[in-house]
């Protein structure tokens, strides 16, 4: 396979698993801006829903104020923010086209119709701060559902060879890099501190990270007891259940760059880097987490995360 | 009564017999069917994205070429004569490649000015004294087609370079039978279908003869960008071989490979839709990032085919054009079984002189333009596009040649207010290998779909048709 | 003249690059005013150097790098002996028709009416030329540089410009009143002031043959001029084409060493 079309495969992965996360990192955001006051510290969940994204660097640049309209416009609709939703998709778009051939027609048929609707919703709603929650939910729900869709097709449609490896090692690493963003911003929420702060103010800012990696009811389903922020760590760093968890990307990293290097009889830093990422992960207990510092170990993570991407694209993309 | 031939009354009050059940069908089948199907068409069309970029155009940077569900039908006679025109054409202008680039025998007989050939733009002195592998020049050529009667057919343009439209040939059948398979299993239509297979077979013959075992083919594109992406990738599909972009090649000591996930691969035939002037930095253009460095050097060196070859397109410049029937006398020593247009070359003063007293009759075009841009169509300018076009003839005589504003042939056309005879031309696609030439009968038929409009191109308005050729004779 | 000399072209890449490919007109042509009597062309890191011919009758040399790469070094050396033929080349074997070198290849914009007035109705072509490459060398001023050429008008308009864009305009000219004209390119064997590889025109004349105008010196090439190759333009005659694959800038170095040379003629004549 063309190195390129491995690259492109990638990221079409790799950019529909962003907008799948910012669309629901906008969803949990909004829901906690909507509670009263009381239930929440809202001031700075728009700041840090931009940080979590991303967009935090750039943003100051068209906006003056991180209140929930600039942001959700900035991080949905705004085609100067490189990593918007709508970038992501048409991004998408860009590099499937680009690799029309090692698509399949399904996968390709569903991402032209996706950038078609975005054109269309764009087209009737051209002013981005202007749309209403209304149109907003809709547009965030097209977004998962693309993203879903797209996924499904591959799973369905794809030859399990080396294209689709790299397809799926773009989701996984995506959703890696992603869980650990939300951990970096609302770390402080988690330690240990917290608990004695209590109330329902943390209740709701818990249940919000939950619901910006759609984990809620996993969590439930894991812990059967009532939010704790040990839990939340646990489950989003070490659970190997929890499909959105450090662990369970990193299990598939190792899995798919495995594939790849079993189709091509060679192994090299990609696999090496992400096998010695997944040990430390399966080694790790959250007591020492939290003992050494949350901070410092999903920092570290990140690092790590980018050194592997670049080893991947060393090995693989760039030929 | 209409001046132009039609091509399925021929002006009589019954239809011609090639076109009877088709003539039937459009009696008997309710307007609704056909805007109904027309939609469907053009719905399917965009869901797979075959779509094309217009130059210039930012609002509409990926458009449908309208789809047209009326075929558009020639008889095995028809084609039979056509073909033979066709192949003969083809094996000149691959001659007249060979020697312009080798010996030179046509010009040292005086029949084709030297100026017009070393002069132009699309001789590459970098070719001077190579030969093409195989002596093939034009591996892939279109050759634009109009009818003016039921007897001749007329050459109105070659296309030698990289013509594109073969990929609408083909998805516009797949269309027509998913549409219409009733009136489809009506006729006896030769099929298409082998084209992908007949240019897989074309391109492995022409390898650099030392090649070993399966040549390694590609296609290179400019990139997603360009106006015919989804042509190149298109094709790509249907062959079963890579669509590389410059940059997923490499030149290393005169052997050109891709970049792949497991390392570099050997490449021994490119399928180029690249024009000549971006192919190498270091050679043509040194700003071009849509080549591959040192690509002129391994093709040189012989170590990889470059199809169409570089240089090619001297020979569909529209100056050489006039001189096909001589071209083809001089090289296989019969005469030309297509006919040329008329043309007036502007550069010789008579010509020259009558063109521009007969400016509001004819058809003006640059010698070097393509795609319908920078052409006058007499009868349909305006005074004032007239006189620009009087200024550029005064300016540069030899950019430009003239032809009579050919009644070209009709064919019925659905359109939203109903059916009417819309202009139509055939581009049929000739495929030239080592082992002799190709052609799948059949070919891209575009239809001018503005009321009296005889521009065809895509860019300007036209849209296309299947071409069905029957198995049954038109006479 | 006789002279030995060295030329030496460094390219630095800011950033290791991972391949590059480099396509070089550094080896002379012999012909009736030039001698070759050792020429040798090499390329560090070492790689295999193909010699070939280009569409013109240059002798070309090409090479390809594999990366990682910080520098290439090429080097071209060797001993040549000139003669003053009054700026004729002759005895070079000719590839081109005429008409090649009559096409417009960018647009002369101010210098084809500039060029008309310069040769002012001159029916004698030669005479003509030398005017016009007074005309020129009065006009524009010499600026060294070894940077890709602008285009002519561009160059014209500007008023200065590099030896290789002033043959640029020189040819545009010509070839704006229907002379053949070529560009050259070469190296001075005598030390003058400015970048070390020079480049002039050269422009045909019936009877004669091409004949050199360099109107960046104001002067016919003679014995100090030493003839690399010629093209339609710069590009087409660059003594050096190259591309690289990586994120990188490439910033390039050439030095030109000449030694046991004797004194120039044309010095003594000035």
């Amino acid at each position: 396979m063309l190195a390129r079309t491995a690259d492109n495969i990638y990221w079409v992965s790799r950019y529909l698993e962003r907008a799948d996360f910012l669309a629901r990192l906008i969803e949990a955001s909004s829901r906690i801006s909507a509670l009263p006051t009381a239930y929440a510290a809202k001031q700075d969940e728009w700041t840090s829903v931009l940080i979590a994204s991303g967009a935090d660097e750039t943003f100051p640049d068209h906006f003056e104020v991180a209140n929930e309209a600039n942001v959700t416009a900035y991080l949905a609709f705004d085609a100067r923010n490189p990593s918007s939703i709508r970038n992501c998709i048409q991004f998408a778009r860009t590099n499937a086209r680009a690799v029309r051939t090692a698509v399949t027609v399904e996968m390709w048929e569903h991402i032209n119709s996706a950038w078609l609707k975005l054109k269309n919703f764009e087209s009737q709603h051209p002013e981005p701060t202007a749309i209403d929650r209304e149109a907003l939910n809709g547009f965030l729900d097209f977004v998962k559902e693309t993203s879903s869709l797209y996924d499904g097709h591959g799973y369905r449609t794809m030859l399990r060879n080396d294209v689709y490896f790299f397809a799926r090692l773009g989701v996984s690493l995506e959703r890696a890099d992603n869980t650990a963003r939300v951990l970096d911003v609302k770390y402080q929420l988690l330690l240990p501190e917290n608990e004695t702060v209590g109330g329902s103010v943390d209740y709701f800012q818990w249940s919000t990270i939950l619901r910006s990696v759609s984990a809620l009811t996993a969590y439930h389903w894991v812990y059967r007891e009532s939010i704790k922020p040990w839990n939340v760590a646990d489950l989003l760093i070490l659970r190997p259940e929890m499909p959105r968890s450090l662990l369970s990307c990193y299990g598939e990293v190792v899995r798919w760059l495995d594939a790849i290097g079993n189709q091509y009889g060679r192994h090299g830093a990609a696999q090496r880097q992400a096998r010695a990422i997944k040990r430390k992960l399966e080694g790790a207990s959250i007591k020492e987490i939290f003992q050494s510092g949350l901070h410092e170990f999903v920092d570290g993570f990140i690092t790590e995360t980018n050194g592997l991407a670049s080893a991947i694209a060393e090995q693989y993309l760039l030929g | 009564m209409s001046q132009f031939f039609d091509e399925m009354t021929n002006g009589a009050a019954e239809p011609r017999a090639l076109y009877r059940r088709i003539a039937e069908w459009l009696r008997s089948a309710p307007p609704e069917l056909l805007d109904a199907r027309r939609e469907q068409a053009e719905i399917l069309f965009r869901k797979i994205g075959i779509t094309f970029a217009v130059y210039g155009d930012k609002e509409a940077a990926e458009r449908l070429i309208p789809f047209d569900i009326i075929p558009r039908l020639l008889g095995r006679d028809e084609w039979t004569r056509l073909e033979a025109g066709l192949v003969q054409r083809v094996k000149a202008l691959n001659m007249f490649l060979t020697d312009i680039y080798g010996r030179q025998e046509i010009i040292k007989a005086g029949l084709i000015p030297q100026d017009l050939i070393f002069r132009n733009e699309c001789y590459r002195p970098e070719m001077q004294g190579r030969r093409a592998p195989h002596d093939i020049w034009t591996h892939i050529a279109g050759i634009d087609i109009v009818r003016i009667d039921d007897e001749d057919f007329y050459v109105l343009e070659d296309n030698c370079r990289t013509p594109s439209g073969v990929s609408y040939m083909l998805e516009d059948r797949e269309m027509m039978m998913r549409l219409l398979p009733g009136l489809f299993a009506q006729h006896a239509v030769l099929p298409v279908d082998n084209y992908p297979d007949n240019l897989l077979a074309s391109l492995r013959s022409a390898a650099p003869p030392h090649c070993p075992g399966d040549p390694c083919i590609v296609i290179l594109t400019p990139g997603q960008f360009n106006s015919a992406y989804y042509e190149h990738s298109f094709l790509a599909d249907k062959l079963g071989v890579e669509l590389v972009e410059g940059r997923d090649l490499t030149v290393r000591d005169d052997i050109v490979y891709m970049r792949t996930t497991e390392g570099e691969k050997r490449v021994d035939v490119i399928y180029r839709r690249v024009d000549d002037d971006f192919l190498d930095p270091l050679v043509f253009r040194p700003d071009s990032v849509l080549g591959a460095a040192g690509l002129m050097g391994a093709y040189l060196a012989g170590n990889v085919t470059l199809a169409n070859a570089p240089g090619a397109g001297l020979a569909d410049d529209k100056a050489v054009y006039t001189y096909m029937p001589e071209i083809i006398r001089f090289y296989l020593g019969e005469d030309a079984k297509l006919k040329n247009v008329r043309t007036w070359r502007c550069r010789e003063p008579d010509a020259l002189k009558y063109v521009l007293e007969h400016l509001s009759e004819l058809v003006v075009k640059e010698v070097n333009g393509s795609g319908g841009y920078g052409m006058l169509v007499g009868p349909h300018a305006s005074k004032e596009q007239i006189e620009t076009f009087r200024q550029k003839l005064l300016r540069d005589p030899d950019g430009f040649i003239a032809q009579p504003t050919l009644s070209l042939s009709t064919c019925p056309t659905s359109l939203p207010g109903g059916v009417a005879p819309r202009h139509v031309d055939l581009r049929p696609f000739v495929l030239c290998g080592a082992d002799g030439v190709r052609i799948v009968p059949g070919g891209l038929t575009r239809v001018a779909l503005k009321e009296g409009s005889l521009v065809v191109n895509s860019s300007q308005g036209g849209g296309t048709k299947d071409t069905w050729v029957l198995a049954d004779n038109a006479k | 003249m006789r002279a030995q000399l060295t030329l030496q072209i460094e390219v630095r890449f800011s950033d290791a690059a991972r391949s590059a490919n480099q396509l070089l007109r550094l080896t002379p042509r012999a012909f009736d005013g030039l001698h070759v009597l050792d020429w040798f062309v090499g390329v560090e890191p070492v790689a295999t150097l193909r010699r070939g011919e280009d569409g013109f009758g240059n002798i070309v040399h090409s090479c390809s790098h594999a990366g990682p790469l910080d520098k290439i070094l090429i080097t071209a050396e060797g001993l040549v002996e000139t003669q003053d033929a009054a700026g004729v080349t002759r005895g070079l074997h000719e590839k081109q028709p005429l008409d090649v070198f009559l096409r417009h290849h960018e647009s002369p914009g101010d210098i084809a009416a500039y060029a008309a007035q310069a040769l002012d109705g001159e029916t004698d072509r030669l005479t003509g030329l030398h005017r016009l490459m007074a005309a020129l060398h009065e006009k524009l001023r010499f600026a060294p540089a070894d940077v890709p050429p602008r285009p002519a008008a561009e160059v014209f308009a500007a008023g200065e410009g590099s030896a290789r864009e002033l043959a640029q305009v020189f040819v545009a000219a010509a070839r704006a009143e229907e002379i053949p004209a070529r560009f050259v390119s070469g190296l001075r064997l005598d030390g003058g002031e400015g970048a070390p590889i020079h480049a002039w025109a050269e422009a045909y004349v019936d009877g004669l043959g091409w004949i050199g105008f360099d109107s960046a010196l104001g002067f016919c090439p003679r014995d100090a001029h030493l003839r690399l190759g010629h093209g339609v333009d710069f590009f087409s005659a660059a003594p050096r084409r190259g591309a690289f694959f990586g994120y990188a800038d490439e910033k390039v170095e050439t030095r030109l060493a000449i030694s046991s040379a004797r004194q120039a003629s044309w010095q003594i004549q000035q």
